[in-house]
């Protein structure tokens, strides 16, 4: 008798089982976006001659953006009609050197994209080079200082 | 329920994707510096002959200095006399080297001055009891100038 207890016993929880509802079929979505990520390295610095052209670089040391973008790389503010204005320490005089993309080549102005960035490539897609014309060879001695902003940003090709 | 927490977590997801995306814009200053050096040309007479009792004589030439400094700087330009010496007799003519009055040590350029005309005459001075012991002969002698960015 308590073998048959025992065995309706187990008939019963089976059957509890096979009555649980199937439930529907699901999907789960696995999405991860990864963000633009870059760096581009402006020089600090540049050093200007007299009577001698100087270049210097825009870098990217970190590119990563997505295919229908581009990091790039424009000309904020610091130059008029093409020109970067210097001025002496005694706040008064002033000379200018003109910058270009090539070696002795067209005079760029404010806004104008000065290197561009896609994909993973460290290499500029356009631009990347700045030139600097060299300067007066008449000019008062001392340091002349002026500067150039830029704007980085990411634009849709 | 099931369908709710799938759901739940793939808003998660998303979110978390969103807040990961970096700034995409930025400014950076370029320092444009150039820094011209002082340079100067000190001038000075080559050659001056002295004539025998001439008690002063102006060296054939003045002292100039032109050039590019700044309007902190000066150059100094000061003189060291070698003596006017006979080698036949091994003798010594005592002179002295004089600006105006005064004898020379040293005279100052500044910014300006190197971009005018300013020039120095110098001239050599000798004492006429120096003259009439002089013994018979030739005699040679130098100056030597030095100029100094101070």
């Amino acid at each position: 008798m308590k073998k048959m207890i025992s065995s309706g016993l187990t008939f019963m929880m089976l059957l509890s089982t096979v009555v649980t509802p199937i439930c529907a079929a699901e999907t789960t979505d696995v999405i991860y976006t990864q963000g633009n990520n870059y760096t581009i390295s402006i020089p600090k610095t540049v050093n200007l001659k007299q009577g001698e052209e100087v270049n210097t670089q825009i870098q990217a040391t970190q590119m990563n953006v997505s295919p229908t973008e581009k990091v790039q790389v424009s000309v904020n503010s610091g130059l008029t009609n093409g020109q970067v204005t210097l001025t002496h320490d005694n706040g008064t005089d002033q000379t200018t050197s003109k910058v270009s993309l090539t070696s002795n080549g067209t005079a760029i102005n404010n806004n104008s994209v000065v290197a561009s960035f896609e994909s993973q490539d460290l290499n500029a897609k356009e631009g990347g080079t700045l030139y600097f014309a060299g300067l007066a060879n008449n000019l008062k001695a001392g340091t002349w200082k002026g500067q150039m902003t830029f704007d980085i940003k990411v634009v849709n090709k | 329920m099931k369908v709710k927490k799938g759901l739940t977590g793939l808003l998660l997801v998303s979110l978390m994707a969103t807040l990961t995306v970096p700034v995409q814009a930025a400014e950076q200053t370029t320092l444009i510096h150039a820094n011209v050096g002082s340079s100067y040309t000190l001038t000075i007479p080559k050659e001056t002959t002295i004539d025998v009792n001439a008690l002063t004589t102006p060296l054939n030439g003045t002292i100039k200095v032109t050039g590019n400094i700044l309007s902190t700087e000066n150059v100094v330009v000061s003189a060291v006399t070698q003596p006017l010496h006979n080698d036949d007799q091994n003798a010594d003519l005592p002179y002295t080297l004089k600006n105006g009055n005064q004898a020379f040590t040293s005279v100052n350029f500044n910014q300006n001055d190197l971009k005018s005309t300013k020039e120095v005459q110098l001239q050599i001075a000798i004492n006429q009891e120096d003259w009439n012991q002089a013994p018979a002969g030739s005699y040679n002698g130098s100056i030597v100038f030095n100029a100094e960015l101070q």
